[in-house]
């Protein structure tokens, strides 16, 4: 009876069960999951995050792998799903060469060296033939199927968007949120338009229950969920006044001393006070108040008196994001208070609300709008919310990589420039406009284009959906010449192949491997982008429309996560189970922080 | 590596124990299976795992502990050959008769037999029903055993004969003192004649099997209420 790992066999045990639960909501066509919690709630997903986080489970390495994929999928957003269909077919082929090969490959020291020299591979040889293989042959291929860069976009969140909600569901909320980019953006510059929509997607949606779907929309201005306290129409630009304390409370000044000594007149001292403050208000031609405080009743009715518009309990980080955006000036009166211009204040109405929204002059970037998004339950409008802003995080990753990455170029091409203008004739697209750039910041002149998309594109950021790059990948590990490891290489070959087994049936899946396959090899021969046909993707069903896009550098993060979580796994030595409870939080749990001593104890061999 | 010196010794595996593996995977998704949903329903998956099959246990919400292999899926040491299954019960009840009753006087055979029946082919299991419910009406004190043999052929694989004489003493001798047991015991066993006389007079397909079936449910009752004594 030959001792096996046991970190292997239970891994094995805890990730298969968590791919039998997500496999069935893989892909376009996959399925939902109806889950009821405690509380009677009733949940409808296919969000993959969603599903593993509202599962119970105690158990120490699944407690493990959820984590690592809550930390990838705060970076990317995407992937939830594949990363566990990959990790599974990973540890599957760790268990098949074990049992091929008998008791040496089945020890813990062999498994721990194997996981040790994935992971070395995912740090150094991947990234090579991202850069030099897959990017490259992702441009040839958007560029053969004609794809152009207005369509992008479109197509990248449609992508995204498709695998989280169903298909009606899924057209709608692609076109709402390409119309908010677009209008954002304006057409300006298009990375600081995804930054800035990424870090401030909670200020800039508001949430509608009870309406459908189709209802959502963008709304020009920042809507504030508060309605006016006192409403008087500014009709067009007005000059506003940020205040963040209660103008009532002047008592205590400049110090923070108080005086408990009640005088006889103190109410007439602080109505003077307040008189005197109300006035230098007015002196300032204000004629809109924005407070993130109440304030009393009688500076409502002198709001009222002087047609002045009060906003009250506002959002502060919001009243922030309207200072940074508008540039404010800061008035030297006591306690902070901030001037602004704004474009216009109007109310509006969305579902059963009266909500504020008020206008800006933004010079450039960004055009404040505000994303409306409607759904019949809060449930579902949770889910929506939640794949609207993944969906920014996914463009932020893409646009964050391909900056890197063309800044590692960048530096790579000037010690040798001539070599790479001699090599792949249609990389020189990204080296040709920069040669004669000598001291110019590569990143600012990337900012600076206009034509985001279509740079996207051609650096290969992009690559058509279905399995693309997994055949690719595949093609490339299995092919690539022997520097290094050739097991590891196969093994992470055969598990890239689970995700378009798992999109496709069997038949499909043969044909689109073959078809992807020989497509490559035309066009590594031909490599003459005028002569392109009008081959259209075969998992297309023949329909006009350009299959739907995804983002080769999220696809290359996830398998870096996944292999860093196999390798967390396979160096768990044993499990000591603890008496203290579990907390809630998962990262403090204690069995976890005995399995990772127990990590840092083995792997010091 | 401490391995150099296994690896030697290692050749690829066998046939069999390619099976074995394969086998062995295809149990355990299946319980992957049944696990996902489980915790689909709401089931949490606990650290522990179960102290006979090494599944990771669940826990139901009103926390009781649940093992998918054991309580759901059959034991499966012996996945592969299910005859042995039977077979294997079957020699441990008539291990425990035989240690019941302390003399073997017609059992001049009978102790060469077991061992005969354990190391014997094993047979299919279709055939254990009928070889049962065969055995039946000799469980009737009757002289000659040996005419019941040359009935059978068709139906049992040599190894049986030297069965026969194993078992008549042994029901009668070990007759259930409870009447209602050995009433229900009785019933059982005449129904078992009777399946025995149509099927050896039936023509058709159907009829048989059922009749076969008819007869297996027999032995299992007989072979319980004996069970019940034990």
């Amino acid at each position: 009876m030959h001792e096996e790992c046991v970190s292997l066999q239970q891994s094995l045990c805890v990730v298969e069960v968590l791919e039998c639960v997500v496999r069935r909501c893989v892909g376009p066509g996959g399925g939902s999951v109806l889950l009821t919690r405690d509380t009677g709630e009733i949940i409808i997903t296919r969000h993959g995050q969603r599903i593993l986080n509202t599962l119970h489970l105690e158990h120490p390495m699944a407690r493990m792998v959820l984590d690592c994929v809550s930390a990838h999928s705060q970076v990317t957003a995407d992937g939830t799903k594949s990363f566990i269909l990959l990790l599974a077919a990973l540890l599957r082929g760790i268990q098949n060469l074990s049992d091929k090969h008998g008791r040496g490959h089945s020890t813990a020291p062999y498994l721990r060296n194997l996981a040790h020299r994935l992971l070395a591979f995912s740090y150094k040889e991947f990234d090579d033939i991202i850069t030099h293989k897959i990017l490259p042959n992702a441009y040839f291929y958007c560029n053969r199927h004609g794809y152009k860069s207005s369509s992008i976009l479109d197509l990248l969140v449609g992508g995204y968007i498709a695998g989280r909600l169903g298909i009606g569901q899924a057209d709608i909320l692609r076109r709402v949120l390409c119309e908010f980019y677009h209008k954002v953006s304006q057409g300006q510059d298009g990375v600081k338009t995804i930054t800035f929509l990424h870090s401030h997607f909670s200020l800039l949606h508001t949430t509608v229950t009870g309406l459908p779907i189709g209802c959502s929309e963008v709304i020009e201005g920042l809507v504030v969920t508060r309605d006016w306290s006192v409403w008087t129409d500014p009709n067009g630009s007005a000059k506003a006044l940020i205040i963040h304390e209660s103008l009532g409370s002047c008592l205590i000044g400049a110090s923070n001393n108080i005086s408990l000594c009640v005088q006889h007149d103190w109410l007439s001292r602080t109505d003077r006070a307040l008189e005197q403050k109300l006035a230098s208000v007015l002196q300032l031609q204000v004629r809109v108040l924005l407070s993130s405080v109440k304030q009393p009743e009688t500076v409502l009715q002198w709001a009222r008196l002087n047609h002045i518009a009060l906003l009250e309990c506002v959002d502060s980080a919001q009243l922030d994001l309207l200072c940074r955006i508008s540039g404010t000036e800061t008035v030297p009166h006591p306690s902070l208070q901030h001037l602004l211009m704004l474009k216009f204040c109007s109310r509006v109405q969305l579902g059963g609300h009266r909500y504020a929204c008020l206008g800006t002059f933004s010079q450039g970037v960004p055009q404040t709008h505000t994303l409306v998004l409607c759904g019949p339950a809060p449930g579902l409008l949770d889910q929506i919310v939640c794949v609207s802003r993944g969906a920014f995080t996914l463009l932020e990753h893409l646009c964050q990589s391909l900056i890197s990455t063309q800044l590692n170029e960048y530096t790579n091409s000037e010690t040798d420039n001539i070599r790479e203008t001699q090599e792949n004739c249609e990389s020189s697209v990204l080296v040709s406009s920069q040669p004669q750039r000598s001291d110019l910041d590569l990143s600012q002149s990337f900012l600076s284009s206009q034509d985001l998309w279509g740079r996207i594109m051609r650096a290969g950021g992009v690559i058509p959906v279905g399995g693309t790059f997994e055949f690719l990948l595949h093609d490339f590990l299995l092919n690539a010449r022997n520097r290094g490891d050739t097991e590891s290489c196969r093994l992470l070959a055969e598990a890239l192949l689970c995700v378009p087994r798992t999109l496709f049936s069997r038949r499909r899946f043969l044909d689109a491997q073959t078809h992807l396959i020989s497509e490559l090899k035309q066009m590594t021969n031909v490599q003459d982008l005028s002569k392109c046909s009008e081959l259209k993707f075969r998992f297309n069903n023949g329909s006009t429309l350009p299959v739907c896009l995804e983002s080769v550098s999220s696809k290359q993060q996830l398998v870096v996560s996944v292999l860093q979580c196999l390798n967390r796994l396979l160096c768990i030595g044993a499990i000591l189970h603890t008496r203290t409870p579990l907390l809630t939080h998962p990262s403090t749990s204690s069995e976890d922080e005995e399995g990772e001593t127990e990590n840092l104890h083995l792997s010091d061999n | 590596m401490n391995a150099d010196d296994e690896d030697f010794e290692w050749e690829p595996p066998s046939e069999a124990e390619m099976k074995v593996i394969q086998a062995r995977r295809e149990r355990q998704d299946k319980i992957s299976k049944v696990m996902g949903d489980y915790l689909l329903k709401g089931y949490k998956m606990l650290g522990e795992c179960c102290e006979l099959c090494g599944t990771i246990l669940l826990q139901d919400k009103q926390k009781k502990n649940y093992c998918v292999a054991c309580q759901e899926l059959d034991s499966d040491i012996d996945k592969d050959n299910p005859a042995l299954n039977a077979q294997a019960a079957l020699t441990q009840v008539r291990e425990r008769q035989l240690a019941a009753q302390p003399t073997p006087e017609s059992n001049g055979t009978s102790s060469n037999d077991p061992p005969l029946s354990i190391t014997g082919q094993p047979r299919p299991e279709h055939c254990e029903g009928a070889a049962s419910g065969l055995r039946g009406p000799a469980l009737n004190p009757q002289p000659a055993p040996l005419p019941v043999p040359a009935v059978n052929p068709p139906f049992l694989p040599p190894s049986n004969p030297p069965l026969q004489p194993v078992l008549p003493p042994g029901p009668t001798n070990t007759l259930l003192h409870h009447p209602a047991l050995s009433s229900a015991e009785e019933a059982v066993l005449h129904k078992l004649r009777w399946a025995t006389q149509e099927l050896q007079h039936s023509v058709s397909v159907e009829a048989s099997i059922q009749l076969c079936n008819l007869i297996r449910g027999c032995a299992e009752s007989l072979r319980s209420l004996k069970e019940l004594q034990l």
